[in-house]
């Protein structure tokens, strides 16, 4: 019957397998071995504008800046949605220039932009992402150099030639006001340890960096590797695991659990001005503290396409003219203004270095802690 | 059953059409052929590129081959062995709970005289519709122990007890519910195709029920059950919503646990991911050939032949008010209670459970806040364009591929077979890389646009295809192929006029499938999509990465309703064509 034609269709088949299999094989290169660098000795069209702008300073930089990128009119941005919104909109509204936006997770951003790189397809301007990965895209050869009297006020060791840290995220423990008492918000994390808080407090899935920050924050004070191990596993066996700070902050404001032990500040303050009934910090309420710190950076592309606005639009995210949007969008920005949220608070930021090297250490522990707290 | 399945063998001597006057080279290309050769081509290409990236990034390290990175993902104190027992019950549980949920509604909708046949369709394929984190985190605000609606507005308060979500026996539950439509969509389509005088007459000598269910429905249906199971079976195992809302705070590590925390590592070791995603393509291939193997006298699942039938609803009797009134209790739990709560959520600032002030805060800010999106409308439209694209794009392809694998006998039709399921295992992100890597380096205008997009949905959502068109084709006798082919008809006319009408319940239930889960798309969208070329998906995940869950839930509520009318429409459309039942006329 029908399998007459099979004969035909048998070799065909096969053919038509290796020549699909081949095929897609043709592509060729390791995906993920990290691409060769892209210093190629020459100077790209925009690193001779950056150049020329980086030679400037004051005002008359400012000025020509604004001038040249007004010009070119566009800029193309890859940035977090958080990091994004009211900011660009600040942007946009105050220089006259359109602001294209693409998103997604940290790791789709830097996947996307390498990819894009090197295959010499330059569609970004300006990238925003964690500090390990603008980190390594500068050390890939991406970025381009950026200048300005605004990085002065910013620490050596949270910038490079060719980016910056340009906003802080704070780790602190968010609470229902409805389930958790106020008066109940301990100082210390240590705290949560206790058997009163099971069930009532939450831990989130990938909080390894916060957990490495605080670790060496309790072997700082004298506790030996097994205490700090066994306080964390304490505190894990109070805790729900959720995965995500968006989740975790919604699951608070709807007082699935009554503390958020590593929430981001902005998440909840974020809620707060739904009116949902949580807080982090309040008059004569405790901060548990310290407040881990670690920071978002930003860098252009060495071959943006619009390399102006691109300037110009770093220059923005460390003036005073992209407060009001920070503030809107619950960020604290890299510079403090007068009434940062965190004035008064013990901070502790998370070493890039030690976060580099030990990742592999951390992530496993954290996981293992957590998934012993859980049984 | 002796009309259709004791027929003469299948590979007896078939007869050659009667113009043979072509030249050798015509006759080797015949169109079908070419349509053969050209649509085997493009399935290897479309879903060797993602298997190829993943079994390299897996199999490499900086001094060729290796597999440390198995090493790696298994090896130390990865807590492998309890996250294998964990995902391996969680995904049997979860698609033997879809089986017999999705079999049954099919059932009660193809055979019997049940009332609100238009309600049951839509219970049926409902939860589909919502988007897996939203389904589930509307099962935590009914059943958390603390905040679930059920808990504090009807249990506690009448008996003292309350119920939680948070268990395996949950996240089952959930994962089930959610994929019955798959079973459901799989299982009405079969048993429309079949026909009922085999059980009738079963009855009829005196057989009980129970027995005639067992040794006949049962066994007919072999192929569409082994279908659904295998489906929701690989999607539950690399399944993440339901783990990470449900099982990490229930203490239930699964696989997909891992793999997301490998994700979220820097940089990301894709050679440990891809060590995960290589042990489920493992288990999907043993399930395909299982299943292939278990289906493989094809002959005995035709139930489409030469006689003509048409199917009668069986008369439920005494029994009917029950089982009326469990429809009912199905679609209030199933879907009315999860979009209640969507709905309720979608009209807040923030979530939080029923109060006088809440009710007071009640308004549509939050569908105001979507309209006003400025990337709201293209976003739609794209989805839109897609979704129809994608499933049309992907039932052809898997028609013509599963006519392949049903029909003839070719060697490396098992590889054809195997290949349209791959894409099911690959991870989200390793999938788009590998469509970036390419696409990027290729001149012709796809990256960047819809198109890219529209590759990527149509190579993910190929397993589904092929498992509804299968199906749809082991049912269809070829006695009815073989006539046309006698009476002169060339087999492109054939698979076009003859087989496709055929299976067309299937393969539009595959369509509607498709089209479903293609507005749901995000891993590989993420990744591949453009400024301009923005899908609802991203949109929705943006508003989720802000925070706004309740925004969130309004774009869940608008999507739902855009898709239930598409859904209707193909609905109806389907009822058109294909086997026709009494209640179609």
């Amino acid at each position: 019957m029908l399998l007459t034609s099979s004969g035909r269709i048998r070799t065909a088949i096969t053919i038509a397998v290796i020549a699909g299999v081949v095929s897609s094989a043709c592509g060729g290169a390791p995906l993920t071995a990290g691409a060769p660098p892209a210093q190629d000795g020459t100077q790209s069209e925009a690193e001779k504008v950056f150049a020329k702008f980086n030679a400037m300073s004051g005002q008359e930089r400012h000025n020509a800046l604004v001038a040249a990128a007004k010009a070119e009119g566009k800029l193309m941005l890859y940035g977090a949605p958080e990091s994004s919104g009211e900011l660009v909109d600040a942007f946009e509204k105050l220089y006259g220039i359109e602001v294209e936006v693409l998103t997604g997770q940290t790791e789709e951003r830097t996947q996307k932009f390498i990819q894009e790189e090197t295959a010499g397809r330059h569609v970004a301007d300006v990238i925003t992402n964690a500090m390990e990965s603008i980190q390594q895209f500068d050390e890939m050869g991406f970025l381009g150099p950026y200048k300005s009297d605004l990085l002065k006020e910013i620490p050596e060791s949270i910038r490079g030639d060719n980016w910056t840290a340009f906003v802080r995220v704070a780790f602190a423990a968010g609470y229902n006001t409805t389930v958790v008492d106020p008066s109940e918000i301990p100082e210390s994390f240590a705290d949560f340890a206790d058997p009163k808080w099971k069930g009532k407090i939450s831990l989130e899935l990938g909080d390894f960096a916060w957990f490495m920050a605080l670790y060496g924050y309790y072997k700082d004070k004298g506790m030996s590797d097994a205490e700090v191990t066994d306080l964390f596993e304490r505190i894990a066996t109070n805790s729900k695991v959720v995965s995500g700070h968006s989740q975790q902050a919604a699951m608070l404001s709807a007082g699935q659990f009554g503390v958020a032990v590593s929430a981001f500040t902005q998440s909840v303050d974020r809620e707060i001005a739904k009116g949902a009934p949580v807080a982090w910090k309040g008059d004569g309420t405790a901060t548990t503290q310290p407040i881990v710190l670690r920071y978002t950076s930003v860098g252009a592309s060495r071959h943006a396409p619009h390399p102006a606005a691109a300037q110009l639009y770093l220059d923005f995210l460390l003036s005073p003219d992209a407060y009001p949007a920070y503030a809107a969008q619950k960020q604290l920005p890299i510079i403090p203004p007068p009434d940062d949220p965190l004035n008064g608070l013990e901070t502790l930021p998370i070493d890039p270095a030690q976060l580099a090297t030990e990742q592999a250490k951390w992530s496993d522990l954290y996981d293992a802690i957590l998934r012993k707290g859980s049984q | 059953m002796t009309a259709v399945i004791d027929r003469e063998r299948q590979d007896a001597p078939a007869p050659e059409p009667p113009s043979r006057v072509r030249s050798g080279l015509a006759r080797a290309l015949s169109p079908w052929t070419v349509v053969v050769i050209l649509t085997v081509a493009l399935l290897a290409y479309l879903t060797g590129v993602p298997l190829y990236f993943l079994i390299h990034d897996t199999f490499s390290g900086p001094d060729g081959f290796t597999l440390d990175h198995f090493g790696r993902a298994y090896g130390n104190d990865s807590g492998a062995g309890e996250m294998l027992y964990n995902s391996v019950v969680f995904a049997v549980g979860s698609a033997l709970l879809s089986l017999v949920v999705g079999g049954t509604l099919a059932y009660l909708h193809v055979r019997t005289d049940v009332r609100y046949k238009g309600l049951l369709f839509i219970a049926s394929f409902g939860p589909l519709i919502i988007p897996g984190f939203l389904y589930t985190a509307a099962w935590i605000f009914i059943a958390d122990p603390g905040i679930g609606l059920v808990n504090t507005l009807f249990l506690t308060p009448l008996f003292g007890v309350d119920i939680s979500i948070f268990s395996m026996g949950g996240m089952i539950w959930v994962q089930g519910l959610h994929h019955a439509p798959i079973a459901f969509l799989l299982m009405f389509a079969a048993f429309r195709a079949m026909d009922p005088s085999l059980e009738e007459s079963a009855l009829m000598s005196g057989a009980p029920r129970r027995v005639v269910l067992r040794r006949i429905t049962v066994p007919m249906l072999r192929p569409a059950i082994l279908g659904a199971v295998l489906l929701v079976f690989i999607q539950s195992l690399e399944a993440f919503e339901v783990p990470a809302l449900l099982g990490l705070q229930s203490g239930v590590y699964v696989f997909t646990s891992r793999i997301y925390l490998e994700l979220r590592s820097f940089p990301v070791d894709y050679g440990a991911t891809g060590a995960y995603a290589i042990a489920l393509l493992g288990i999907a291939v043993i399930g395909v050939l299982l299943s292939a193997f278990l289906s493989r006298d094809v002959t005995k699942y035709q139930t489409i032949s030469g006689k003509a039938f048409r199917p009668r609803p069986m008369e439920l009797g005494g029994a009917r008010t029950a089982v009326n009134t469990g429809v009912l209790v199905y679609f209030v739990i199933a879907l009315v209670l999860p979009l209640v709560v969507l709905v309720y959520a979608s009209l807040l600032p923030f979530y939080r459970g029923p109060s006088v002030e809440t009710l007071r805060s009640l308004s549509l800010v939050n569908y105001q806040r979507v309209i006003d999106l400025p990337a709201a409308l293209t976003a739609l439209q794209n989805t839109f364009v897609l979704g129809i694209a994608t499933a049309t794009a992907t039932m052809l392809l898997t028609a013509v591929a599963a006519w392949l694998v049903v029909r003839t006998k070719a060697p490396g039709r098992r590889l054809v077979d195997l290949l349209t399921f791959s894409p099911l295992v690959v991870p989200g992100l390793v999938f788009g890389l590998a469509l970036s890597f390419v696409y990027l380096r290729t001149p012709l205008p796809i990256y960047g646009t819809l198109l890219i997009l529209l590759i990527a949905y149509t190579t993910k959502f190929l397993p589904f295809g092929m498992r509804y068109a299968s199906v749809a084709m082991v049912q269809a006798s070829g006695e009815l192929e073989e006539s046309a082919l006698v009476s002169g008809a060339s087999r492109m006319t054939i698979f076009r006029r003859v087989l496709l009408p055929l299976a067309s319940s299937g393969m539009i239930a595959g369509w509607i499938y498709v089209l479903v889960i293609s507005f749901r798309e995000l891993s590989a969208s993420i990744l591949l999509y453009s400024p301009g070329n923005e899908v609802i998906s991203v949109l929705i995940f943006d508003q989720f990465n802000k925070g706004e869950f309740t925004v969130v839930a309004a774009m869940g509520v608008i999507m739902i309703a855009i898709l239930v009318v598409l859904v209707l429409i193909a609905y109806r459309l389907g009822a058109r064509v294909g086997v026709r039942t009494d209640d179609d006329s």
